[in-house]
């Protein structure tokens, strides 16, 4: 029979733990806190004399001093001390996360840990909640000092900075709860150490090949779904102090926190400096370096035509590329070749795996690409050009297909975009097409945003209730002909349903320009005719609002009248906006940006006629034009 | 009580400890003896719950041992080589102690930082390895443990610092019946500590035995013959572990009480014999030497 502990007792071995962990990494923390503090000071100091230089300069030239300029300095203080005590931060942690877990690792320190009257799975959360709050509470002290400064200063926190107080305990945890399991399957702290870092940069190379390989070989596939989901980072928490899926890293951590808590009571205590307590970490790594080298050889020998097959040539790369890491990794791991022959097997289902599924997807067994519903068995359909589509950056290509599917009932209609839709698959599917030849490209398309913003998403919602939804990329080798639905896409429907014009946030959009149109209508003679500018970040408080008024009326006038026709445009009417899932405001470049809206890449345009009276009525009140249609040159939007 | 029921341990294909049975009563003062590799260190380290035998079981007053706070904090493990961190010092690892162990005591803490020669405000990892020792010493004793592992313990340890932990263990184990366990090789000292000793071999407990018992079961016998008698087997019918003849003297270690083997020696008509009783350290070698475990099997 075994005595129990009380959870009374449990917490305070719990604290006693906690206190020995403080005591132990007082240097480092020490350290941290010195660092941090000359951080914080060093960047205050530099933002606060620009800021104020800057603020007396303009002093010179006007009456009131220019507090505007402090507001801007400490913008930057913000950002810039967050990033260096959140840089700092990450190298603790590191710190600390080693040394927490190092009792796992060392003989001596587990004759002294594994003899304590603790438990070892009360040990194992009291050292795993020492890491966090070691790794987290100095960090977020410096945060709140750096928020207090800041407000002190009038300027509340940036989205920016907020972010991060977030993304920060949130990465910390995750990564300390991995690193704290692989802690309890490894021997010693450098195994540990690899596997962590290899499993987070081979998992997302991994993550990053299936999907190049799934995009070129199944074409249209809306694979974007899972471009910025956990899926594509599953095993990388050091993605989650880059933000985003936060339910996910949190049920992550709770899952390796549990893993870790079961295990280490069953652990083996000798196999303190021997190389693995449990052989899971050593068996992920080696299959997903072996996949990642098997990959990187396979797709350019498939690419290049090796043995005249592109098959054989993927497959001849993919074994001369896994073999040998398979072994070096197995060697660095376990300090020699010692158990190699028996720890091969998941070599050997890999490659024939990957065999496997190459083989399917190379001779297309199932049809995919060639596939394009018959009419009649279409009961909706639609289609949608990412090159202007104000969604692109909200939505998946799934979600948008969904958006689009119901479009279009009439079987003309239908039948344009199954047309339009066999021109794809035929001039994909040209006979000189190697998909191996793609693999690279398509890993990185999505984070290659600008330069794949061009294609089309084509979605069937057909009789038997199911939605096929289909997305195309344009590149300089695949351009697709559009003649079948350039009505479509040209039509006062599809643009209120779709343009950046009619359906951007009225909060996302930072300025309006209005132009003069020019013969031939070119970008380069509106740019340096004269114009109207009318923008949000202005200090002008009613310029906002005039901007919003304008876009409104405008957005009446187009549902009333439709696009106009090129005889009578009077003025070209453009929007810049930031997108706000887009992800660019919410980083510090997008912060910085965001300071230089004319920067910011978004923007659309569309035309005002003599029929869109409502905008020419705003324009007229807001000043902008006379009773001729004309631009007042006096007006405060004015810009010669 | 401590018992130890069928326990084996294995480290992939060595058997360290191999189905191991053994009982210490209360207040007893154990010496784990035997060749290197024998399972000591190995079996001292299941006993303080560091490592966790295969099959059978440690039972500590009834209780099994394994990942048991309760069980693990009557008792206290030193390693043959004592962790401590860079920045420890006598009193900080203390204060893990003080609140970790139940029966930590202030008073006996005092009293043994008084007792051992050493600065407790000192950073223990820039000690000799005889402080070292000390400072663990002092912890072990400051938790009040009822049971206490003890490995190569007296390593290390001047004449001094010896007899007076050797004290020490007395007393506490005469007014607390504290039961200690010491694996070491160091057989000259545990003949004055131990009320028992184990000799084991290849993780199987040769023997088990009182001190005294084993004292007395064993004699050095030394027999000199004028002329040696022309018999095929001289010392037929005794019981004799080793024979060591130099011309005619014989040396023969011989199990069992002078009443049984003198007449049958002195049926031999020597022209002198004495007896004396062995050293624990010529016990070890004659029965290791027994088991195959001797100078010649091994040179």
């Amino acid at each position: 029979m075994t005595q129990t502990v009380s959870f009374k007792q449990k917490l305070r071995q719990c604290l006693t733990t906690f206190k020995w962990e403080l005591r132990n990494c007082s240097g480092a923390l020490l350290i941290n806190t010195i660092l941090a503090s000359v951080a914080v000071i060093m960047t205050f100091t530099i933002c606060l004399v620009f800021g104020f230089s800057a603020a007396t300069d303009s002093w010179k030239n006007s009456t009131s001093l220019d507090y505007d300029s402090v507001l801007t300095s400490i913008r930057f203080f913000q950002l810039f001390a967050t990033y260096m005590v959140f840089a700092l931060n990450v190298v603790f942690t590191i710190i600390y996360t080693i040394r927490v877990y190092s009792y796992l690792h060392n003989k001596r320190k587990a004759d002294m840990y594994c003899a304590l009257p603790i438990s070892r799975r009360t040990f194992f959360v009291a050292k795993t909640i020492s890491a966090y709050i070691l790794s987290t509470v100095p960090t977020m002290f410096f945060f709140s000092v750096i928020a207090l400064i800041s407000v002190c200063f009038g300027q509340p926190l940036v989205n920016e900075v907020s972010s991060v107080y977030l993304n920060l305990f949130v990465g910390a945890i995750a990564c300390i709860s991995f690193y704290g399991l692989l802690a309890v399957c490894c021997g010693t702290t450098i195994n540990s150490v690899l596997a962590f870092v290899a499993i987070n940069f081979a998992y997302v190379g991994a993550a990053w090949f299936i999907k190049g390989t799934i995009m070129s070989f199944l074409q249209g596939l809306p694979l974007m779904i899972y471009e910025n989901s956990f899926i594509m980072k599953a095993l990388n928490p050091l993605s989650a102090y880059g933000g985003g899926n936060i339910i996910y890293w949190l049920l992550f951590t709770a899952a390796c926190l549990a893993l870790g808590i079961f295990l280490v009571k069953k652990r083996r205590a000798e196999c303190a400096q021997t190389s693995f307590a449990y052989w899971l970490p050593a068996y992920m790594v080696k299959v997903l370096v072996a996949f990642d080298a098997g990959m990187f050889l396979g797709s350019i020998f498939g690419a290049i035509g090796v043995f005249f097959v592109p098959f054989a040539g993927f497959m001849f790369g993919f074994v001369l590329g896994s073999v040998p890491a398979y072994v070096i990794t197995h060697m660095i791991l376990y300090r020699g070749v010692g158990k190699l022959f028996k720890t091969a097997i998941p070599l050997g289902g890999l490659v024939v795996a990957v065999a496997g599924v190459m083989f399917f997807l190379s001779f297309d067994l199932l049809g995919f690409n060639g596939y394009v519903p018959e009419p009649v068995d279409i009961k909706s359909a639609g289609v949608v050009s990412l090159n202007d589509c104000y969604f692109k950056n909200k939505y998946n290509a799934m979600q948008l297909g969904g958006m689009a599917s119901d479009d279009y009932t009439d079987s003309k209609d239908i039948g344009s975009i199954t047309t339009f839709h066999h021109g794809v698959v035929t001039s994909l599917n040209g006979a000189d097409y190697n998909p191996y030849s793609n693999i690279w490209i398509n890993m990185f398309t999505g984070s290659l945003t600008s330069l794949y913003n061009d294609g089309y998403v084509i979605s069937y919602k057909l009789n038997n209730g199911f939605t096929v939804t289909r997305c195309y990329y344009e590149s300089y080798s695949s351009e697709f002909k559009t003649d079948k639905i350039d009505g479509l896409l040209k039509s006062k429907d599809y643009f209120i349903r779709y343009s950046s014009l009619i359906n951007a946030n009225p909060d996302e959009v930072y300025s309006v320009n209005l132009g003069l149109v020019d013969e031939g209508d070119s970008w380069s003679s509106y740019y340096y005719r004269d114009y109207v500018n009318i923008s949000a970040d202005n200090t002008n408080p009613t310029e906002k609002a005039d901007m919003q008024r304008l876009l409104e009326a405008y957005r009446k006038d187009f549902a009333e009248h439709g696009d106009t026709s090129s005889k009578d445009k009077l003025f070209r009417l453009q929007i810049n906006y930031v997108s706000s899932s887009s992800g660019s405001k919410s980083s510090f470049m997008g912060e910085l940006i965001s300071m230089i809206p004319s920067m910011s890449s978004n923007g659309d345009s569309g035309f005002i006629s003599e029929d869109f009276t409502e905008t020419l009525k705003v324009m007229r009140e807001m000043g902008v034009i006379d009773k001729n249609n004309q631009f007042i040159k006096t007006s405060e939007y004015y810009i010669k | 009580m401590i018992e130890i029921k069928g326990l084996t341990k294995r480290f992939d294909k060595v058997v360290a400890v191999s189905n191991l049975n053994l009982s210490v009563r209360d207040g007893t003062v154990l010496g784990l003896v035997g060749s290197n590799g024998s399972g000591k260190s190995t079996l001292l380290r299941m006993l303080a719950g560091v490592f966790r035998g295969e099959e059978g079981a440690i039972l500590l007053d009834g209780q099994e041992l394994f990942d048991n706070p309760v069980a693990k904090g009557e008792c206290f493990f030193i390693p043959d080589f004592p962790f401590f961190y860079n920045n420890s010092t006598i009193e900080n690892t203390a204060t893990l102690y003080r609140e970790l162990y139940p029966h930590w005591s202030d008073e006996a803490y005092m009293r043994y930082c008084s007792v051992f020669p050493i600065n407790t405000k000192n950073r223990i990892i820039n000690m000799s390895k005889g402080m070292q020792r000390q400072a663990a010493l002092i912890l072990a004793l400051s938790t009040c443990p009822r049971y206490i592992f003890l490995d190569e313990i007296f390593d290390g340890l001047d004449p001094v610092v010896r007899h007076l932990l050797k004290r020490i263990l007395i007393e506490h184990v005469a007014e607390h019946q504290m039961t200690v366990i010491i694996a070491s090789h160091n057989l000259r000292e545990l003949e004055d500590l131990c009320d028992r000793i184990c000799l084991m071999h290849r993780g199987s407990i040769l023997m088990e035995r009182d001190i005294d018992s084993l004292r007395l079961e064993f004699r050095k016998v030394q027999v000199a013959f004028r002329e040696v008698p022309n018999v095929p087997n001289l010392f037929e019918g005794i019981n004799a572990v080793s024979i060591w003849r130099n011309g005619n003297v014989f040396n023969v270690t011989i199990r069992g009480t002078e009443e049984e083997f003198m007449p049958k020696l002195n049926a031999l008509q020597p022209a002198y014999i004495s007896a004396m009783p062995l050293t624990l350290e010529e016990i070890f070698i004659s029965e290791m030497g027994a088991a195959g475990y001797d100078t010649n099997s091994i040179v």
